[in-house]
């Protein structure tokens, strides 16, 4: 373990309300001390980091992602993923369990853990999967889960559980092994077939559509099973005004709902779709302006107290298809922070720190993490960016395997230039440090990477 | 112990009392008095059916009908066998060899059989409130030998017997957790109602799947975690998961159930040192209870069947006599 200090950056953390000019020296690990000025005279340190200019705040905790890893190496392996959000400057994120198998016993929640201990380049944490093979016909061994490791349950990675006793029964279940649940929100009969929001957009191309009314009526109804049994829900990747309607609403009645948004929802609409384009297509679909604006006022509200990024990458040859055949997902880490910083802190629609606060303290609460903060003696995971530097986003530059992103071309606000995970520097100037911070990536570990990639 | 002494000694015990109602449904249609008489009477039996001769004339000349429309083992065999050994003439009918099958109701069932002029008829039903709505349409006396989700008063009977013979007379304040499939259990509907009637402090551990609603408004407190539950109890009282109706589907596997709820030897060190584990039967070994409690004297499982045997034979005696003095309400058609 070595010693870092990061000197002359304005520390933003928002946990501990702390927005100022000061530098933070990092020992075994851990954050060792946060201060102004008291770096100069320091000596003995392994690394000074330059922050003049720079935002330094925690590393960015995403609780939506999608790993692809067991199964779709070829879409995502964990060691690319995790170089992906080291990139963007995020330290932990949330795997869902749509993996193949599914994450929905202890021996798939062990395999994405051991892997992520050998080969990842930031903390892995595991989403399993609410029902068996996420078929939602039979609760997976939740216990069983949350002991090898597992931090939630989830629906997503499928149109979300349907059938409503069952929904309630594991969410009883959930609060007798106090296991936090996240909510892919979606009436199925309502959104069957549908391929991009039902809108004016649809409508001209002549797309199947997903009503907003298939997201609105399945918010409420989860809003009802939470009022009934009494267990937190956290409503992910909330796309209607509806929806951010329902659960302000609940949230005034004092319910324990929470919800995020990702960046593509709160900066594109169903306009991105133009002529046919595939990297728009995702689900839930890119809604119209109006769902836009509701989602951009429950982020500035309050109601909407997470970002994250729903990670999905998929092969260059799945999204070069017809609109119909391609799959639905849009990759979020190495865009994160300049849309955030383009679209939500510049726009004035929220301050810094409340944007980073939704990126990291906010986010790692709700799913029980101690993560997300720059108090002393926590984790080391920071990520120190530049605010103004301006950066075309080229979707052929990525660390992700994927590069499915509508925010090709785009000129965006901000970049990250260094990440530390675990007291380690994992990117510098930008760039991903071409070894794994755990230092377990031996020779054949990495042979066996190089082979799938 | 002959027979015209177990007579003499019952007379005794009993000294003219008698119990007020003519059906046994529920657990509170009897007074805490009566339910210690009944404890009372029980006590003489033991010696009697434990020895050489076990036939007496208590009942000679009374009629029993079992009417059982789901399986049983330990309720219907001692329900019948006390008959025998009382004399009385019992026979069995079960859903699947009676009319029902064809198509007959419940009240033409009832009407049919109370016209067989039975003293008292023991029924099983899995319908919650079959044996009330029973009950109103016979002569016979009807005891309650398990109803749906509801109540099973007869194992409350012999649990209390077996808990005041294991343990303590005096059961107040003792700790009762009850572990398991509380929602589908009519033994809990029971005992629940007993323990409360005796002062017993009453615990259930389970899944939130597989409580019932509102407990704490009748005065049951719910603690999601067993090992926490077991703290300083008496009395484990195991209650089996109900996979007939579908209790599977309320945890995610029975072996992850198991890990989670099942009482071993290790989580009965949580509990006091003398405790005892009861179950009302099936036990579902490893699933419920593990053999390494079953093998072991803290369990009194075997005993609670012997209770049964000896409860059970006071109640036929009891209510064999009802017949004549029960009213059968009329039923109001308007034709």
């Amino acid at each position: 373990m070595s010693s870092i200090l990061i000197k002359g950056g304005r520390v933003v953390d928002p946990a501990n309300g702390v927005n100022k000019m000061a530098d933070i020296l990092v020992k075994d690990g851990k954050i060792a001390k946060i201060g102004k000025g008291f770096g100069k005279g320091l000596g003995d340190v392994d690394k000074v980091i330059d922050a003049k200019g720079k935002v330094v705040c925690p590393g960015f905790v995403d609780i939506h992602v999608h790993l692809r890893e067991p199964g779709r190496e070829d879409k995502e392996t964990i060691h690319t993923a995790s170089r992906a959000a080291a990139k963007g400057g995020i330290t932990s994120v949330v795997g869902m369990p749509n993996t193949a198998p599914v994450t929905d016993s202890q021996s798939v929640v062990e395999y994405v853990l051991s892997k992520a201990r050998k080969e990842s380049l930031v903390n892995i944490f595991v989403a399993g999967a609410m029902t068996k093979g996420l078929e939602g016909e039979t609760m997976s061994e939740i216990w069983e889960m949350k002991k090898t490791g597992a931090i939630c349950v989830t629906d997503d990675g499928t149109h979300g559980l349907q059938n409503l006793d069952l929904y309630r029964k594991v969410m009883q279940y959930c609060k007798t092994h106090d296991m936090p649940m996240l909510s892919h929100t979606e009436d199925e009969s309502l959104s069957a077939g549908g391929q991009m929001h039902e809108g004016v957009v649809s409508s001209k191309l002549g797309i199947a559509g997903i009503p907003a009314s298939a997201e609105d009526t399945a918010t409420a109804r989860i809003i009802c099973l939470v009022e009934d049994v009494g267990h937190p829900m956290h409503f992910t990747h909330v796309t209607t005004r509806g929806a951010v309607d329902l659960i302000r609403l609940a949230r005034s009645k004092g319910l324990p709902v929470t919800a995020d948004a990702t960046p593509h929802h709160f900066s594109l609409t169903d306009e991105a779709v133009g002529e046919f384009d595939t990297y728009a297509k995702v689900l839930p679909p890119l809604r119209s302006e109006e769902h836009r604006k509701a989602v951009l006022k429950g982020l500035k509200d309050g109601v909407i107290s997470v970002i994250a990024t729903d990670h999905a990458p998929h092969l260059w040859t799945e999204k070069e298809r017809s609109f119909d055949d391609a799959p639905f997902g849009i990759v979020g880490f190495e865009t994160l922070l300049p849309i955030v910083l383009t679209n939500l802190v510049s726009t004035k629609a929220l301050t810094l720190s409340k944007a980073i606060e939704k990126m990291t303290v906010n986010p790692a609460k709700i799913m029980g993490l101690d993560k997300g903060r720059l108090s002393p003696g926590s984790d080391a995971d920071i990520c120190i960016f530049d605010p103004k530097v301006e950066v075309v986003v080229d979707r052929t530059k990525f660390e992700s395997k994927g590069q499915n992103s509508p925010f090709h071309g785009m000129k965006l606000m901000g970049q990250v230039t260094e990440t530390i995970v675990g007291g380690e520097l994992v990117v510098e100037d930008g760039e991903v440090i071409d070894l794994a911070p755990q230092g377990s990536l031996s020779g054949a570990n990495r042979s066996a990477i190089g082979l799938i990639e | 112990m002959k027979d015209t002494e177990l007579i003499k000694k019952l007379q005794q015990v009993r000294a003219g009392r008698d119990i007020r109602v003519t059906d046994l449904v529920s657990i509170e249609d009897l007074s805490k008095k009566e339910i210690e008489m009944i404890m009372e009477l029980a006590e003489v039996m033991q010696d009697f059916l434990k020895g050489k001769m076990k036939k007496v004339p208590l009942i000679k000349g009374k009629t029993q009908i079992n009417f059982f429309t789901e399986n049983s083992t330990r309720t219907r065999v001692s329900f019948e066998l006390a008959g025998k050994n009382f004399s009385a003439d019992t026979i069995n009918v079960s859903a699947s060899s009676s009319s029902m099958k064809k198509g007959e109701t419940l009240l033409d069932t009832a009407i049919t059989l109370d016209q067989m002029q039975p003293d008292v008829i023991v029924m099983r039903t899995g319908d919650s409130g079959g044996v009330r709505y029973f009950a109103k349409n016979v002569k016979a006396a009807v005891i309650n030998a398990g109803d749906g989700w509801n109540e099973h008063p007869s194992q409350a009977l012999l649990d209390l017997f077996t808990m005041r013979r294991m343990l303590s007379k005096n059961l107040r304040k003792k700790k009762l957790v009850i572990v398991g499939d509380v929602q589908h259990s009519r033994v809990f509907g029971s005992l629940v109602r007993i323990a409360k009637m005796f002062g017993m402090e009453i615990v259930v551990t389970a899944p939130h799947t597989l409580v019932r609603p509102d407990m704490e408004q009748w005065g049951v407190k719910h603690e999601v975690d067993v090992e926490k539950a077991l703290k300083d109890a008496h009395v484990v009282y195991v209650l089996r998961l109900q996979t007939e109706r579908a209790a599977a589907a309320f945890v995610p596997t029975l072996r992850e159930y198991s890990k989670t709820y099942v009482i071993n030897a290790a989580r009965m060190k949580l509990a006091r040192p003398d405790a005892i584990v009861m179950h009302a039967g099936p036990v579902i070994r490893e699933l419920d209870v593990h053999t390494n409690i079953l093998e072991t004297d803290v369990s009194v499982i075997p005993e609670q069947v012997f209770s049964g045997y000896c409860v059970r034979a006071i109640l036929l005696w009891l209510f064999s006599e009802k017949r004549a003095e029960k009213e059968v309400s009329e039923r109001l058609f308007k034709s």
